[in-house]
């Protein structure tokens, strides 16, 4: 499913003393499977603009089109239910709404709600547990016993239950160990090349926006600043510390070594194994790139 | 230098598992005016540990000695006054309405004067670089901001000991490197002893010494600069693998072959303008 933001504007509390301006005049188009990373300083109004993906919060003004779906200030909530069932949301730390007392239960919630029969739910929820990774003898268990991970991923299954076309992630590694980030990031990419999902994911996590992402979104105050491939965005890595943003480690190291006279004649790299290819072919002697 | 806590043969078992420890006879020491990184995976027992030290497990085998207390269900008050701990989530950890509130609340349980409290708060908040927000109130603040406070909270009381559980794991980049910097400073000007449990391997390097935790055990026990050589490996320890190592071993598959062992950024930075720049 692609999306599109055309002049959408949103107010906290429009019409009232207390309106506070969240978002201003986004344009924004992410193509069907597309993977958008959208990165900004806390407070940017990054949670804000994906609230809008699924209709939780509306535009106050200008419209939002998800494929066939159209979403305005007026639209209403009767009209909003496809749409929701279409668009799966993973808020940050979503194993803080696990609440059933299986896990099996836990991920045939959704589906159930939307009208699913309880048989056909189960065995749904026992396929996403595959899908996530999870041992399906975890079913019967309780979700409160598991490892914080796993009941991230539990949270996520019960997400991907719907089926959903595009899923939204809000920072969906914070807080986890080194080795379940990766793991958690390649279930993404997975899903993304396999079942064609489009991928909307708010990070601070350069090297996943590096690896993973084919446009990255620049907010700052509520705006849109910039749109671009990685390599556009980290291409100018002053602009990104002007705007107190990072940028990968490999980007970071590949500009001090540019200071010392080291030339990147194709630009700057943006993981350490580009770095590498770029350094090898310009090796004196004995680099692969000479023979 | 006096060791300030001595960790001896601790083995703990949670009441809910069956059989299978937590820690499982676990000694070392920590000097005073060290600064410790404990890493393990998830659910390698590391918070355990921590929470251990605290007086916070009644644990039956082994013994924990702070600064010359043995620590006992009679002693507990007295260990605790000499540690200071920040939790993972800064959202657990606030009982005041305000932020200065919050920071004097240590304070009060140790029943201070209002005379010395409220400069005592104030300096506190200065020396985190919270002054401006005092009157805040600390759901307003972000995650950084909200562990400077609590921060500013151990430093009122002067513990000789800061216990860091896993302290920057949800703050953004930018919120982790200030609170380290934080932590440095403090750990310098007032030769406080950290303990930091982590995965962030920035955090770790900052460590005079490094222990590993796996499955209850301790099996490793070396300098951050010993433990970052392992490579792959430290993934399964909890850590990620130093960029210094991923480009080291990006250029070996490219038959070029960096110096052994890790390297700093600035040692892989010279090594490399060295060999293409002849200087």
């Amino acid at each position: 499913m692609s999306i599109t933001f055309k002049h959408v504007d949103y107010t906290y509390q429009a019409g009232t003393p207390l309106a506070t301006p969240a978002l201003q005049d986004i344009n924004l188009h992410v193509p069907d499977h597309g993977y958008l990373a959208i990165i900004g300083h806390t407070g940017s109004g990054k949670s804000t603009l994906i609230q809008q993906l699924n209709a939780l919060l509306k535009p106050t003004r200008g419209e939002l089109t998800i494929d066939a779906f159209t979403v305005t200030p007026t639209t209403t909530n009767a009209d909003l239910k496809p749409l929701r069932q279409h668009v799966g949301m993973v808020f940050q730390f979503p194993e803080s709404q696990l609440f059933e007392e299986t896990i099996q239960q836990d991920i045939a919630f959704g589906p159930q709600n939307f009208g699913m029969a309880p048989d056909a739910a189960r065995q749904l929820a026992d396929e996403m547990l595959t899908t996530v990774g999870l041992d399906p003898s975890y079913a019967q268990r309780s979700p409160f016993d598991l490892s914080g991970g796993q009941m991230r991923r539990v949270a996520i299954a019960g997400v991907l239950a719907m089926h959903p076309q595009v899923l939204v992630l809000d920072e969906p590694t914070a807080g986890l160990d080194p080795q379940g980030r990766q793991e958690m990031m390649a279930l993404f990419d997975r899903l993304h090349r396999e079942q064609g999902l489009t991928i909307v994911l708010v990070t601070h996590q350069m090297e996943d926006v590096a690896q993973y992402a084919d446009q990255v979104a620049v907010m700052r105050q509520g705006r849109l600043l910039k749109t671009g491939t990685p390599r556009e965005i980290f291409g100018d890595p002053d602009w990104l510390r002007a705007n107190d943003l990072d940028v990968p480690r490999a980007t970071k190291f590949a500009q001090k070594l540019a200071q010392q006279g080291v030339h990147w004649p194709q630009g700057l790299p943006l993981t350490a194994d580009e770095l590498a290819a770029q350094l090898a072919a310009q090796w004196p002697q004995g680099g692969a790139a000479d023979v | 230098m006096a060791q300030i806590i001595q960790v001896q043969q601790l083995s703990y078992e949670y009441p809910e598992s069956t059989g299978h420890a937590a820690l499982d006879q676990v000694s070392f020491d920590v000097e005073q005016g060290e600064w410790l990184a404990i890493v393990g995976h998830n659910g390698s027992g590391k918070s355990t540990l921590a929470r251990a030290i605290d007086g916070l497990l009644p644990f039956k085998q082994g013994s924990i000695t702070v600064g010359g207390v043995a620590l006992t269900p009679a002693t507990v008050w007295t260990v605790r006054e000499q540690i200071g701990m920040i939790f993972q989530n800064p959202d657990n950890q606030f009982v005041g309405a305000t932020v200065e509130d919050d920071v004097a609340f240590g304070l009060e349980n140790r029943q201070l004067s209002r005379e010395e409290m409220v400069p005592r708060v104030q300096q506190a908040l200065q020396a985190v670089g919270m002054q401006d927000f005092a009157h805040r109130e600390p759901s307003s603040l972000s995650g950084g901001q909200k562990q400077r406070v609590a921060l500013a909270g151990i430093v009122a009381i002067a513990p000789q000991i800061l216990i860091l559980d896993e302290a920057t794991s949800m703050l953004d980049p930018r919120g982790r490197q200030d609170m380290l910097a934080l932590v440095r400073q403090l750990h310098q000007q007032q030769h406080l002893t950290v303990i930091s449990i982590t995965h962030d391997i920035d955090e770790a390097a900052q460590a005079d010494r490094v222990l590993v935790i796996d499955d209850g055990h301790l099996v490793q026990e070396a300098p951050p600069a010993t433990i970052f050589a392992q490579g792959s490996r430290l993934v399964a320890l909890g850590l990620d693998v130093p960029f210094t190592t991923k480009l080291a071993d990006a250029l070996r598959q490219r038959g070029i072959t960096p110096p052994d062992g890790y390297q700093t950024t600035a040692e892989m930075e010279a090594w490399l303008c060295r060999s293409l720049l002849n200087t």
